[in-house]
């Protein structure tokens, strides 16, 4: 059997720049950040004041659309995905699965859910959780909670709505979950088990318990300095990561099935790769060796040389740690061609969507190849002098881009690179 | 792998080997002893009288030596201990260790239950943060309820932890994912487990799953979603992890490993029943047939059958496609006796089963188990192993006994 390509046919977000395509194409080249002060009523005194969220209009339109899911199943990261996989189905020109479902799946990246401190305060008796009242009052229980939300909610309900039948998976493997979702939906295109898969991730942790998620691993930025300046990739005076919420989904078909319907073809998915740093849970290796053998790994899939990728969306956490050992890891991979690809940070502009992250950024990653256009890494002011490469600073650039990675590593030290190429 | 679907890159399923086996639930903390209480027909479910259920749980997990301190590994809960002891076994019966493998080629695919906190990890937080009407006083937790909660704690609410930690342990640096949360996922990492060792990405790959943790929240859970409770009488959930190691055949051989059996095929579809709670008969039709298909296998040519759930629509989903009469195939419900153990359920069945499968008297024994009657001759071939999700998604996996035929 001949070889199965598999390329980019549809994209869908709902990201803080807003919940179309075009608006956070358009707003990520202008640079404009989608990070602002924290609109959640309750969090007044919380030490995280900035985040990239979904405005309420935005948030109030999708949970329209999606009312009967938002009142049963009602996690905003579910919500999220449910929007980004429509907008992406529609942008392919897949709103009605007419031919073989079973062909068609849904792999998606998720996070945590929501832990929401009133199912405890709610049945306490005196000081203590009291689990009969708890087991007699399920009813109870709201609708965003965990307990109403597994994981994989998000891909069923895609899966039951969009009639899609086929391959169906999610996984949960902290900040790399999106693009392993993506690799995972790739390889089943590529090996022939579907010829559609919508692919992404959505999270969101905006939320009391999210909101001191971060800051007790202290890798929250917590700076007062103005929400729009915070997430500062690169920057030497970058203080941690800023949270984001939304999705980002995109639909991977096999080739001729796309030429067969006369679908707009973004790009070519060319490789793909995962590893693990099997290091230290709450840091990436210092010297970036499993990122590095990752994005080896993914440009050896893929068939290209270093020397034909022209642009790297990083992971770009705008923490100490992860900017640095990203850079390191970039060199090793790089150095040896003698030139470095333009590397640029969605995270500066529409915050970390966490275990959602990898779908935007494939996104932009994917519209990058298509349109010869990065997005710059906003905020990179007084660069740190040990991340010293081309990360676009400030100002989106014009430029042939053959071919892109796009890098996520998880906590806990899970690594995914995808590659995206020009389709020809 | 869809019906009729040719896989082009995917290896011959012959090629793939199991050589090492891992497990832990209610009935033991080895395949040995799960084994031999699931034979004696032993049950270690208890009554969990405030939800009107029945839950197994892991009883007496030996100390695991990690690489994290003792409060890290208890936030952690007991998703840590039962994947490093699964894995741990599964890597010593494969006879592995770490000095045998670049770790880069060592695969690590596993179905991971879903993570809950525990309500005495926040509890301290809560009540310090407590208004006198009982509400949360949020200014109250951000300025001082939240300094309650252990630091390290956000680490444990992420599913892939213990999967990293296990990582860490053991030196495992290849190709890697983790699944969530169900049955379907252990199906979904064994076969992504193969697909990695067919397409050279990894040269052995470990494989299975890990269950939720029976607490409040997760029969909470389980109730709402209809997978125990008056929707699902029978049912009740049970922790358990399962590990295999799976190599390409022919290095299996090479290296003098001892083969326990092979996969032959593996089928997924997807779709909720009508009333939201289960996959539908047609999505477990549809996997267990690509499977069959996958496997080059005709229905017949299936001696067991090992059911994911206790619901109805995948017994008449085995019924229709296996057209049940005589006495073939033969259909074991583990989770009559160990529970519901969602994403461990598919490599704990196929622990059982390949432990019984190359000695006859303990098939006989299994068919006795299953059935009552006479115990004759029975010999265990291949096995069709079902991992569903009440979410809606379905995996099938057939799998034969190295002494098999």
């Amino acid at each position: 059997m001949a070889k199965r390509k598999v390329v980019v046919t549809g994209l869908g977000l709902a990201t803080a720049l807003g919940l179309e395509v075009e608006q956070n194409w358009t707003k990520a080249l202008a640079g404009i950040s989608g990070v602002s002060e924290i609109s959640l009523e309750c969090a007044g005194k919380s030490q995280v004041q900035a985040a990239a969220q979904i405005s309420e209009n935005d948030f109030r339109s999708l949970s329209c659309e999606f009312a009967r899911e938002a009142e049963v199943e009602g996690d905003r990261r579910t919500l999220f995905g449910l929007w980004a996989a429509r907008k992406a189905l529609n942008d392919a020109g897949l709103e009605k699965i007419g031919e073989d479902p079973l062909r068609f799946g849904v792999a998606m990246g998720a996070g945590l859910g929501t832990n929401r401190l009133e199912d405890i305060a709610r049945w306490l008796t005196g000081k203590k959780f009291d689990t009969v009242r708890f087991a007699a009052e399920l009813g109870l229980v709201e609708p965003d909670s965990i307990m109403r939300n597994n994981s994989s909610a998000a891909a069923a309900l895609i899966a039951q709505k969009f009639g899609l039948k086929g391959f169906n998976t999610t996984i949960t493997s902290a900040c790399a979950s999106a693009t392993l979702a993506l690799g995972a939906a790739y390889r089943a295109v590529k090996r022939g088990e579907a010829d559609v898969v919508v692919a992404g991730g959505g999270d969101s942790m905006i939320n009391p318990v999210g909101l001191v998620f971060f800051v007790l691993l202290g890798s929250a930025a917590v700076s007062k300095i103005e929400p729009e300046r915070l997430s500062r990739p690169f920057d030497r005076k970058r203080s941690g990561l800023v949270m984001g919420e939304g999705a980002g989904m995109a639909v991977l078909e096999e080739e001729s099935h796309a030429l067969s319907r006369g679908a707009r073809i973004y790009g070519e998915v060319a490789g793909f790769a995962s590893t693990m740093d099997a290091w230290r849970l709450t840091a990436p290796h210092p010297e970036g060796e499993g990122a590095a053998k990752c994005m080896s790994l993914a440009l050896g899939d893929s068939g290209i040389s270093p020397e034909g990728i022209d642009y790297i969306n990083g992971h770009g956490t705008s923490t100490k740690l992860n900017d640095l050992a990203e850079t390191i890891a970039v060199k090793k991979v790089f150095g040896p061609c003698g030139s470095f690809p333009a590397i640029s940070s969605s995270k500066s502009l529409i915050g970390h969507l966490l275990a959602g992250a990898g779908g935007p950024e494939f996104a932009f990653t994917v519209l990058s190849v298509a349109q010869n256009r990065i997005h710059p890494t906003i905020n990179l002011e007084s660069p740190d002098p040990k991340c010293d490469l081309d990360y676009v600073p400030n100002v989106a650039r014009e430029k042939l881009v053959r071919a892109a990675l796009s890098n996520s590593f998880g906590f806990g030290g899970q690594n995914a690179t995808i590659v995206v190429r020009k389709y020809s | 792998m869809n019906e009729g679907v040719q896989n082009p890159s995917r290896p011959s399923s012959e090629c793939v080997a199991i050589t090492g086996l891992g497990a832990v639930c209610s009935l033991g903390n080895s395949v040995r002893e799960i084994v031999e209480a699931f034979l004696r027909g032993k049950s270690a479910s208890v009554e969990i009288p405030e939800f009107g259920c029945f839950a197994a749980r892991v009883q007496n997990l030996s100390a695991i030596t990690t690489d994290v301190s003792p409060q890290l590994a208890r936030t952690m809960g007991k998703h840590l201990s039962l994947l490093m002891a699964s894995v741990g076994e599964a890597l010593g019966a494969a006879s592995l260790d770490q000095a045998m493998f670049d770790p880069g080629d060592m695969g690590f695919f596993a179905g991971m239950g879903m993570v809950d906190y525990h309500v005495e990890d926040l509890l301290s937080a809560v009540l310090r943060s407590l208004k006198g009407d009982g509400e949360i006083d949020y200014d109250r937790f951000f300025l001082q309820g939240y300094r309650e909660i252990y630091p390290l704690w956000p680490l444990g609410m992420l599913n892939n932890v213990a999967f990293c930690q296990a990582s860490i342990h053991f030196g495992l640096r290849g190709e890697n994912s983790v699944f969530c949360p169900h049955g379907d996922s252990g199906v979904r990492a064994v076969y992504e487990a193969a697909c990695a060792l067919g397409e050279g990405k990894a040269k052995i790959a470990l494989a299975g799953g890990v269950s939720e943790e029976i607490s409040p929240l997760s029969l909470a859970r389980a109730n709402l979603k209809g997978v125990i409770g008056p929707h699902a009488p029978a049912a009740f959930l049970g922790e358990a992890g399962a590990m295999m190691v799976l190599e390409p055949f022919a290095n299996a051989v090479g290296r003098g490993a001892s083969i326990l059996g092979r996969i032959l095929g593996f089928g997924f579809s997807f779709e909720r029943s009508q009333d939201g709670r289960f996959a539908s008969k047609q999505a477990i039709s549809s996997a267990i047939g690509a499977a069959l298909a996958d496997a080059g296998l005709a229905p017949a040519g299936i001696d067991l059958v090992m059911l994911s759930s206790f619901n109805e629509s995948e017994l008449e989903a085995v019924r229709e496609v296996f057209a049940l009469q005589a006495d073939r195939p033969v259909i074991v419900a583990a989770p009559y006796v160990v529970g519901d153990t969602l994403a461990a359920g598919p490599v704990l069945n196929a622990a059982i089963v390949l432990s019984i499968s190359g000695d006859e008297k303990l098939a006989s024994n299994l068919l006795l188990c299953s059935r009552g009657g006479d115990s004759k001759a029975f010999t265990i071939g291949r096995v069709l192993i079902n991992g569903i999700s009440c979410e809606g998604g379905c995996g099938s996996m057939i799998i034969e006994g190295a002494n098999a035929g």
